[in-house]
């Protein structure tokens, strides 16, 4: 027999303590025997764990039997029947539950209490929770996106130990899909991962619905739908028939577009699609909380017939559930040792080798948007900081108006635990308002969020808040109410009580206005360093948007043509519009050039692998990672890329790529090796493992090619391409004579006037490329901007009352000196630099203290460093000058002040 | 006390079912309830004795006048039964889950893919 543990002993009487004292009393001996039955049903169960489930069980039951049996007891009454012969240890006082509704009366009377003494005070009070809303509610708003994003983004079952997996090849520093062979042994074999299924995201052309239009679909393999728990909010999931060669075409909808675009109709179930196309059935509707994608919302489902869910041609990845306790690391040791199980591909080389990545969901979103999320985080938690000890200063100087008030009743014998109780109270109320004015302003300022936020994350992230959020915060209103209490709280506690009865401004004023001097320092401090994370986001942006691009940006239009398969099935139906596409673009007056070109800056589009001159040697080491691309014509015209040496390609060449044998390379190529590169011969990889030979015919001008940040002496090398293409989408370059902007909108009704069930997506000039390129960026340095003057603001108002107490406090000594002849000027001054003393002390400990924090923020500078001096001395200069301005307005008053009246004054 | 047409919270369903074919005492409700619900329903102490207290407010159930069975280890140990106007309530709240377990086999949600 298990001796039975002392945790849950101790677990049981505590539990037990929680209950009404009369429900405590009578079944005492029941509710210890009844744990102790339940270990022993435990235990006969499987002794592992057996602790586990038992305090589970005492926990659950706690928490749905406590309320019902306060519940009872407080309105329980005169037919509350006893059970006759209890067990009962202790004799039972007459009307007992009357003592628990007494006790919680107390604390009603003193809540009421002080909601009043609050409410006389509206204007004080209407500041504080001011305050404290702003610092709540930039916390829960933040928080809401962070859980929503990293820390639980998959609702469904074991979400946070969703994983996405993909290949990777350390080489080329890029990822690719898994393979089919890779997917299945992973699958069978993996003893970390729970369960493994793959999805596909893509984009599909609805017609038939209006005018054609580009919706995304994401085909599922047929297991996923279950590894989700996606329940169809009506009709059914993919079943194997769906999936098998031949089978009728179906789709599900997802629910959110279903409500929008079909208006929630309840017989979406059967009616057909076309997509593509091509006819689909629907067959159910996707429940629009069990997500698979972070970065996307996909509107249709497609299924992925199985044996063949991976399709290198389409950028496939996997999904997996870890399971629990193991890490990503782990995760990949053993998908990797099961990869090198399967057979080696006998043409690849080390090159193109490829290596399992697993990373959690949120990666998707890039770095520099997860780290500023954290960044702004810790910032909205600064603000909050700064936002309680602003309210506790304002409490401080309250609670001292009212010493002598305090001082008559601790002297005639009141408790201090009624005080602090009081104070609790007040600042809980306080603290409570804020908390749900807070919440208010944070889902209001959701749907301005989601506006402003990088188009790549669901704008739901920032209007729907999770389960999470409310918890958060009555844990922030706890802390805050907490604190706001202590500080006058403790203050009065410890200056002697009998001294105020006495005296008003006597001995305890001077360690009161330490103190509140401290608090004000405290909250510039707080304040130095959010303005400094401020600038150096700032700084960091201005640098990314002054760099140049490479090519012409404010006159470049780029636009994808999409055609339906069916009516093009053909490689050469499809090059033909598209030939007609380019002709009818060249005619149009506004357009100085166009260019049918797949490969565009600031993408993903170009490649990487390693070049270096004939006859020289390889570059040490990896390999120089380069950007190759071919070079449709026009493609240097349109982009206004500058040709410096040599020529572009020839029709010839271009006709014939494979063999042409000629490369272009761009300028930070030709700067490596001395005198002209012009028809010398290169070596490089790139699409394939083997190393090709090229004659240089020409040098153009440096470009960025995946990202306004690549290094600047990145190596360009590009090959002749054909121009237009035989796929189903194809991009087109514009260049405009005038606004690229005005274009667009031209370019699509000529596209439609040749053929309107094409659809024509990603329309964008190159400037607003750019700019989302600086997305993520761009945001970070505005929240943090938003969060940094609000700061600023708090601190220097507490500056404000700080002086104005003050100067309001010392009208008689100021009376006096003005008296005595002292120039007002010069007590003004006194006064400004009085107050400005913790605001100096407070910069110096808040620079000091970002010197030590700003290496958390490096990482998403750009260029910056994280020191920049021109951050910190900026950030200090705005906060002095703004104490300066909060102290000078409370300071004029002194020269206000008739000698006369400050003398009687008292 | 409850009207016949309230349904009863599940506590007291399920306290109410263990007690129907013999008397028990509380320990040996908490037994019947975990076999009958196959492990899912564990009633803790204090839904336990709450809802005992409840029911025998409601006059639901009372206190069973029995002879101390000889295994037990405590001779003190209170016994229960339903009593005749717990009966009924628990006739009633049967009969409402199988009306309501009839539309869901008419709907075809016990059926295949749920």
């Amino acid at each position: 027999m298990s001796p039975f543990p002392s945790v849950l002993r101790v677990l049981a009487s505590a539990l037990l303590l929680l209950h009404p004292p009369d429900f405590r009393r009578e079944w005492r001996a029941e509710y210890r025997r009844a744990v102790a039955h339940r270990w022993r049903l435990e235990v006969e169960r499987g002794r592992r764990g057996a602790r586990t489930r038992v305090a589970l069980v005492l926990l659950t039951d706690a928490l749905s039997s406590l309320p019902r049996e306060w519940w009872d007891a407080l309105a329980g009454g005169p037919d509350r029947r006893r059970a006759p012969g209890s067990t009962a240890d202790a004799p039972r006082r007459p009307g007992s539950g009357v003592g628990v509704a007494d006790w919680l009366n107390g604390w009603l009377r003193d809540l009421r209490v002080a909601a009043r003494s609050l409410a006389r005070r509206l204007g004080f009070s209407t500041l504080v929770v001011l305050t404290l809303a702003l610092g709540i509610g930039a916390n829960a708003s933040i928080f809401g996106v962070l859980d929503q994003v990293i820390l639980r983004p998959f609702p469904f079952e074991g979400g946070d130990r969703a994983v996405y997996i993909m290949d990777h090849s350390p080489a080329r520093g890029f990822t690719f899909s898994p393979t089919q062979a890779e997917y299945e042994r992973w699958k069978e074999g993996a003893r970390t991962l729970e369960a493994l299924e793959a999805l596909q995201a893509g984009a599909a052309t609805l017609t038939g619905r209006g005018p054609a239009t580009v919706v995304e679909r994401t085909f599922v393999s047929l297991g996923l739908p279950a590894m989700v728990g996606a329940r169809p909010v009506l009709g059914r999931s993919f079943a194997p028939d769906d999936a098998a060669p031949g089978a009728p075409p179906v789709v599900m909808v997802d629910e959110d577009h279903w409500r929008s675009a079909w208006g929630a109709d309840p017989y979406v179930v059967g009616s057909t699609v076309t997509l593509s196309d091509e006819e689909h059935t629907v067959i159910g509707v996707w429940p629009s909380d069990a997500r698979i994608q972070v970065d996307g919302d996909p509107d249709f489902f497609g299924v992925l017939p199985p044996g063949e869910e991976l399709d290198r041609s389409s950028f496939s990845i996997l999904l997996g559930r870890m399971v629990e306790g193991v890490g990503l690391d782990e995760v990949e040791a053993e998908l990797a040792a099961l990869q090198s199980t399967l057979e080696e591909d006998p043409g690849a080389s080390s090159s193109s080798k490829m290596v399992p990545r697993v990373m959690a969901p949120y990666s998707f979103l890039g770095d520099a948007f997860v780290s500023g999320l954290w960044i702004l985080f810790a910032g909205a938690g600064l603000l909050l900081a700064i936002a309680a000890v602003n309210a506790s200063n304002l409490l401080l100087g309250r609670a001292v108006d009212r010493e002598a008030e305090l001082g008559v009743r601790m002297a005639l014998g009141g408790s201090p635990g009624r005080l602090l109780r009081r104070f609790l109270l007040e600042s809980v109320l306080l603290a409570g308002a804020g908390a749900v004015l807070g919440m208010a302003l944070a889902s209001l300022g959701g749907t301005v969020l989601a506006r402003l936020a990088p188009s790549d994350v669901p704008a739901a992230a920032f209007t729907d808040f999770g389960a999470a959020v409310p918890h958060y915060t009555l844990l922030l209103v706890a802390a805050v109410a907490v604190t706001c209490a202590a500080v006058p709280a403790l203050h009065l506690r410890s200056s002697r009580v009998r001294s105020l009865l006495s005296t008003r401004d006597a001995s305890s004023s001077g360690s009161r206005s330490r103190l509140r001097s401290g608090l004000v320092a405290v909250q510039v401090a707080l304040a130095v360093v959010l303005v400094i994370g401020s600038g150096l986001t700032l700084r960091s942006l201005q640098r990314l948007t002054s760099i140049d691009p490479g090519f012409a940006a404010d006159e470049v239009a780029i636009l994808t043509v999409r055609v339906p398969e069916r009516r093009y099935p053909t490689e050469t139906e499809r090059s033909a519009f598209y030939d007609r596409v380019a002709e009818s673009l060249e005619g149009m007056p506004d357009v100085r050039s166009s260019s049918a070109s797949w490969v565009i800056p600031l993408s993903y589009s170009i490649r990487s692998g390693e070049a270096y001159l004939d006859g020289e040697e390889a570059p040490d080491g990896e390999g120089v990672f380069l950007s190759t691309g071919g070079i449709a014509p026009g493609f240097l015209e349109t982009l206004d890329i500058p040709l410096l040496e040599g020529r572009d390609f020839t029709p010839e060449e271009r006709a014939a790529p494979g063999e042409s044998g000629v490369a272009i390379v761009n300028r930070a190529f030709a700067a490596r090796y001395p005198g002209s590169v012009v028809g010398r011969e290169l070596r490089f990889t790139s699409a394939g493992p083997e190393e090709e030979l090229r004659r240089i015919v020409g040098v153009v001008g440096d470009v960025r090619a995946h990202s306004l940040t690549d290094e600047p002496g990145r190596v360009q090398v590009y090959y002749p391409e054909q121009g237009g293409g035989d796929r189903s989408a194809q991009r087109f370059l514009v260049r405009a004579a005038g606004e690229a902007s005005a274009l667009i909108p031209l370019v699509r009704s000529r596209i439609a006037a040749l053929d309107p069930q094409v659809a024509v997506t990603g329309a964008r000039t190159g400037r607003e490329m750019i700019r989302a390129a600086t997305e993520d960026e761009r945001f970070l340095a505005l929240l943090l901007a938003v969060l940094g003057t609000l700061s600023l603001l708090l601190a220097v108002g507490g500056v404000y009352g700080a002086v104005s107490l003050h100067v309001s406090r010392r009208t008689r000594e100021l009376g006096i000196r003005v008296a005595l002849g002292a120039g007002t000027e010069r007590l003004v001054r006194d006064v400004v630099a009085r107050g400005l003393r913790p605001v100096v002390l407070g910069i110096l400990f808040g620079a000091g203290g970002a010197l030590l924090l700003v290496r958390f923020v490096g990482g998403v500078l750009y260029e910056t460093s994280a020191v920049d001096p021109v951050a910190f001395v900026g950030a200090s200069l705005l906060l002095i000058a703004a104490a300066v301005a909060a102290a000078l307005l409370p300071a004029r008053r002194v020269t206000r002040v008739a000698p006369v009246e400050a003398l009687r004054a008292e | 006390m409850a009207s016949r047409d309230e349904a009863l919270p599940r506590s007291s369903f399920l306290i109410l079912l263990a007690l129907a074919d013999r008397p028990r005492h509380g320990l040996g409700i908490v037994e019947e309830v975990e076999a009958r619900t196959g492990g899912e329903v564990k009633l803790g102490p204090g839904t336990l004795y709450g809802t005992l207290k409840r029911l025998l407010r409601r006059d639901l159930i009372a206190e069973a006048p029995t002879a101390p069975d000889p295994r037990d280890d405590d001779p003190r140990r209170r016994y229960y039964r339903v009593t005749p106007e717990g009966f009924v309530a628990l006739r009633a709240e049967a009969e409402r889950l199988r009306n309501l377990v009839a539309v869901a086999e008419g709907k075809d949600v016990l059926g295949e893919g749920a």
